[in-house]
């Protein structure tokens, strides 16, 4: 019990945290979109208007994207997270609400690390222009092994671990119903 | 997704997480041993030039620093292995069904500290000598933590089943 309200602060400490980021950045995106061109110098800011109105306006927005969705997902799995913290409390692990909860849960973990490796592959690749005729392959294969970074595959793993309990509670809570029904 | 074919997902990408960490650890490590025979490593020497590798061995501090360096790459390299090996044996018993085993227990339970410990041994190492590492001790540390709650969840679970057993 005690290990799970440690479980409980951890969470709702890095919840907060990720809340206050989200505002916080929200807060600079909103400040630099209305009043960019007083406090950013003229040439400056040209620049970047130039860059977000160009040809390659989504290949410039689409990374920043990618990130920004990642750190809202993450936010809301720790939000589901934090949901489950109760019923672990009342030993009620079998319940259909944290098997659901889980499931969520895996699914955010497993797009973050996938996506995290298509976007570094993504900006690697095209923004950079490491595609090069004579050396392609080569080089494509070098990015594309870079680009599995262990924070993405640990993504990925602990997403799967999420739904591999939420498999395995399920089919825990069957047979349990099984036990019951033959006391 | 079926659960086997779940576990069979999951071994992959653990065993693909374990040749990535081996092949980052000594990718970090390299430069080090190559300035202690050499006495000198440049970013070019890398295909991808790292703006951290430039290490002369004839500044001081050089010493401090490779040990540092080397409790890292240990520390890094054998527990995240061995953390790494055991979520492969877990999953080799959830593939026979054994879900709340004592064993899986201790597994989950070791694993989660090792992790806890590695994140506590990297925050502190890079208090003493700061710079780019490709594992974050924020990181770890919360995925220790899932892994050791994990474990007391399944304690608790395994006390229950020995109950129902016993009343059976």
């Amino acid at each position: 019990m005690k290990t799970i309200k440690n479980l409980k602060r951890i969470l709702e400490i890095l919840y907060y945290i990720l809340i206050g980021v989200c505002v916080l950045y929200s807060i600079i995106f909103a400040v630099f979109y209305f009043f960019g061109n007083t406090l950013l110098s003229p040439a400056y800011f040209l620049a970047l208007e130039m860059s977000f109105n160009t040809f390659f306006s989504l290949k410039m927005i689409l990374i920043p994207l990618i990130i920004s969705a990642n750190f809202i997902l993450l936010t809301i799995a720790i939000y589901f997270l934090r949901k489950t913290i109760p019923f672990f409390m009342k030993s009620d692990f079998y319940n259909k609400d944290v098997i659901n909860l889980f499931k969520k849960v895996g699914n955010i973990f497993v797009f973050i690390g996938i996506s995290t490796i298509i976007s570094t592959l993504y900006s690697t690749v095209i923004i950079q222009n490491l595609t090069q005729k004579e050396t392609f392959s080569t080089q494509f294969l070098f990015v594309f092994f870079s680009s599995f970074n262990l924070k993405s595959i640990f993504s990925i793993t602990i997403g799967l671990f999420f739904l591999l309990f939420s498999k395995i509670l399920e089919n825990s809570k069957e047979l349990k119903q099984e036990n019951d029904l033959t006391i | 997704m079926k659960l086997k074919n779940l576990i069979t997902f999951q071994k992959l990408i653990i065993y693909l997480a374990i040749v990535q960490t081996i092949f980052l650890c000594l990718r970090y490590y390299y430069p080090w041993i190559y300035t202690l025979f050499f006495d000198e490593f440049k970013a070019s020497h890398y295909i991808k030039p790292n703006n951290n590798y430039h290490i002369i061995k004839s500044v001081e501090g050089f010493y401090f620093r490779f040990t540092i360096q080397t409790i890292k790459f240990i520390t890094t390299l054998i527990l995240t292995v061995t953390v790494l090996l055991n979520v492969t044996k877990i999953l080799a018993k959830f593939e026979d069904k054994l879900y709340f085993e004592q064993i899986n227990i201790s597994l989950l339970i070791k694993s989660g500290k090792s992790l806890m410990i590695l994140s506590g041994t990297l925050l502190l190492l890079n208090i003493i000598d700061p710079g780019n590492y490709f594992i974050k001790s924020g990181s770890m540390f919360f995925i220790g933590s899932l892994l050791y709650v994990f474990g007391s969840v399944f304690k608790v679970a395994f006390k229950q089943k020995q109950e129902n057993d016993l009343t059976i």
